[in-house]
């Protein structure tokens, strides 16, 4: 062995292990969820009747609380001891979570207590369980809920699904802006983002009667002012009794006063084969019209952003 | 070390005239050699076999350059030898000093994700409760976020490739305050609105702030996980061993020139490599075995429990979130169910945590039937009261427990992986150190005999 051939054999390794430590590279940095895009397809034309609004007539003798009639729907609900009530607890003035009670009042909830005050003598016998507008046919159809009391319009379409009551309200979809806006009706939507709840006939309106808007879509109206006061969108379409809820929540929004541009028929929802439910929760509407409730009701909740309004809507009767 | 044994000039004397022998007959070419004798004969091996000795050991040079020049050489070897062992002990110094940093940067990142979920559990209940929030759930909630904060700070310093993913996790925890701060300011006026940026923020957090301390965690397990391994002890052994050979080798051949067996300088310098070679390689090896202790110990122990914590305070806000929903709260209830799994899985065999989660899951059952029966306002009571026996009681014992084992683990995975860091350094200088002392004994070695031609 020279000795000549002997320092490169450590030399290299050497050099090979001194190159280590070098810096990290950098944490990938994920990019965000993307926002699921609502679904915005042009609906279908919608069923067309002339009977949207008539019911079944009430029973000629409204059975006493606590006295349901035997094999009644009534009855079944009566012996489980609670109604079970599908309703909004995010629209203000119809159904809402009160922050400091933590108790969903409003003008759909006073009605869902007198129908369970019917069955059971008592208004608390009730549970209200907190649904979307996209779960009010579903939920009906699988019998998890016994009725709908959530600003759910009465349409032609919804009547070959479920069923009812009479019309308990009269409401139209307006649009709500930002002070000072340049939208001044449905023709100034256009190119516009326009929010409307996912599953509502008002977002089927806005993309039949304004085409040239962009609609956005949210899970409900309340997730719509979130996004309004993000600026994500310019405004909000919706029944009048919604936006006014909307507008009593944000002092720079307001809802357009020109007519409404659709005619939004409030019902009770109830299944599609419990006829008696509807005829008897008619029957409730109407002890409601004859003993004031219902206009107290209004009174206290729609009349300070709605006006006199035009009362209880008249019944019309004659489905069988 | 000058004694060189029993030395003789003599034998060198008796070697040196033979080459110059050898030398001048070559040169001259007509001294004729007598014929040999059988004795002579008989020797002709050995010096052939003392020829060939010196033709390798000393090429064509005379004795006393060529100790000069394996004097430098052997010298050399020392220097690479040492700087070789050296290095892959600072190697392995570096890693685990490294491995240490990294442990520390997982575990910040781990107590942000817990500490963010937990103030988004503290939030959502504190919602549940309706009314003025409870002013101790509003401090532990900022109490929360400003930990998040602080160790963002820290671990920005600490880790400058988490920088960009630490800025888009602060822009994102400042987004979550202010969503919460309008929920909160909302929810004070008695609007409705403030339910829907309480559960948006909640949302976000699931989703986009989520998958940004996924990314955190991810890299800095990579990084940790690397101190675990690459302490190559076997590495450390084959240098000090070839050099131990080459002295050897070398001792041998000067043996067999100046007929002494042993040069004390040289053995001398071969002890020391040998010793310091040894002391390295058992450095490295033990590294190497409590690194392996460390992954399956105090590593998985942070590790596990911090998911499980993560996850359990997912699951006691989407108790709350379900409650929010009122009724409509399935999807929150298979998210907390995916929760609860995540926690059995992540403390599995911890039997003190999983006796204490066993009581709050008790407690979220009875808070699902009261719900399920219909009976909201009671489902909202026991998910909200705080006394001693309720669920909520029972999981911030789950919680603290959790957050102390975590500390602990994370405590110990730092201080022993910084211990085998000073360790190496230790035996790192020690090489250096003995460079030095090799250095000088292959110097004396070769020098007496040097000396023995002056």
């Amino acid at each position: 062995m020279s000795p000549r051939r002997i320092p490169p054999l450590f030399g290299g390794l050497a050099l090979a292990l001194t190159l280590s430590g070098c810096g990290y590279a950098p944490t990938e940095v994920p990019e965000p969820v993307p926002t699921p895009t609502p679904t915005v397809a042009a609906p279908a034309a919608p069923p067309t009747c002339d009977d949207a609004t008539t019911s079944y007539a009430p029973p000629a003798t409204m059975p006493s609380p606590g006295a349901m009639p035997e094999g009644s729907t009534m009855r079944e609900i009566q012996d489980r001891g609670r109604l079970i009530v599908g309703v909004s607890a995010d629209s203000y003035l119809l159904g809402s979570r009160n922050p400091q009670s933590g108790q969903i009042e409003g003008f759909d909830i006073d009605i869902a207590h007198a129908v369970a005050e019917a069955i059971f003598g008592d208004p608390e016998q009730i549970q209200l369980r907190v649904i979307t507008a996209g779960d009010r046919i579903p939920l009906l159809e699988s019998g998890e809920i016994d009725i709908v009391v959530r600003n759910m319009t009465m349409t032609c379409g919804r009547w070959e699904q479920i069923g009812f009551s009479e019309e308990y309200y009269r409401s139209g979809q307006k649009i709500l802006v930002r002070q000072g806006s340049d939208i001044t009706g449905l023709d100034g939507l256009a190119g516009h983002r326009v929010c409307a709840a996912d599953g509502t006939s008002s977002m089927d309106n806005l993309i039949r009667l304004a085409p040239e808007a962009e609609p956005v879509g949210a899970r409900n109206h309340t997730g719509c002012l979130v996004l309004f006061q993000r600026g994500d969108v310019d405004a909000i379409t919706g029944d009048d009794t919604v936006l006014a809820g909307l507008a009593a929540q944000d002092p720079y929004a307001v809802v357009l006063e020109e007519a409404a541009f659709s005619a939004e028929p409030y019902g009770v929802g109830v299944p599609k084969d419990d006829t008696d439910l509807a005829a008897f929760i008619n029957g409730v509407l109407e002890q409601m019209r004859d003993d004031g409730r219902w206009q107290q009701s209004y009174d206290r909740w729609l009349a300070p952003y709605l006006g006199e309004g035009s009362g209880q809507p008249t019944p019309v009767y004659g489905r069988s | 070390m000058s004694s060189s044994g029993s030395w003789s000039p003599g034998a060198a004397q008796a070697a040196a005239p033979q080459t110059q022998q050898g030398a001048g007959s070559s040169a001259q070419g007509t001294v004729l050699a007598p014929p040999p004798t059988g004795e002579a004969l008989a020797a002709r091996p050995r010096q052939a076999e003392q020829s060939g000795t010196r033709r390798a050991l000393l090429g064509s040079s005379d004795i006393p350059s060529a100790l000069v020049r394996w004097q430098i050489v052997l010298t050399a070897a020392v220097i690479v030898w040492s700087l070789l062992t050296a290095a892959l002990l600072g190697n392995s110094f570096d890693k685990t000093r490294a491995g240490a940093a990294n442990t520390d940067q997982l575990t910040r990142i781990h107590a942000m994700e817990s500490s963010l979920f937990q103030a988004d559990a503290i939030a959502t209940n504190a919602f549940l409760v309706g009314g003025l929030e409870p002013a101790e759930q509003r401090m532990n909630y900022d109490a929360a976020l400003d930990q998040v904060s602080r160790l963002i700070v820290i671990s920005a310093e600490a880790q400058p490739a988490d920088r960009a993913a630490l800025a888009e996790l602060n822009r994102q925890v400042l987004t979550y305050a202010e969503q919460m701060q309008q929920a909160r300011a909302n929810n004070r006026q008695g609007l409705p609105v403030g339910a829907q940026y309480l559960r948006e923020a909640s949302d976000d957090l699931r989703s986009d702030t989520l998958g940004v301390l996924t990314a955190l965690v991810s890299a800095n397990e990579q990084r940790a996980t690397a101190a675990f391994s690459g302490h190559y002890w076997f590495l450390a052994l084959l240098p000090g061993i070839a050099l131990v050979l080459l002295l050897g080798w070398f001792n041998q051949r000067l043996a067999a020139i100046f007929r002494r067996r042993i040069n004390v300088g040289i053995a001398i310098a071969a002890a020391i490599v040998a010793a310091l070679t040894a002391a390295a390689g058992v450095v490295l090896a033990s590294l190497a075995s409590s690194a392996d202790e460390l992954r399956s110990g105090d590593y998985e122990t942070a590790s596990a429990i911090s998911a499980a914590r993560t996850a359990a305070n997912d699951a006691k806000a989407n108790e709350s979130l379900r409650l929010i929903a009122r009724g409509s709260g399935a999807e929150f209830e298979e998210q907390w169910e995916a929760a609860a799994a995540t926690v059995s899985e992540n403390i599995d065999g911890r039997s003190d945590l999983i006796s204490r989660w066993r009581e709050y899951a008790d407690g979220h059952e009875q808070i699902v039937a009261a719900d399920e029966a219909g009976d909201w306002d009671e489902a909202v009571r026991l998910a909200t009261a705080r006394d001693a026996g309720t669920a909520t009681a029972h999981f911030i014992d789950f919680d603290s427990e959790a957050e102390a084992q975590i500390g602990m683990a994370s405590k110990s995975l730092s201080t022993t992986l910084r211990l085998g860091s000073w360790q190496t350094a230790g035996v790192a200088l020690a090489t250096l150190l003995a460079m030095v002392a090799a250095v000088a004994a292959v110097s004396r070695g070769i020098t007496v005999r040097r000396r023995e031609f002056g």
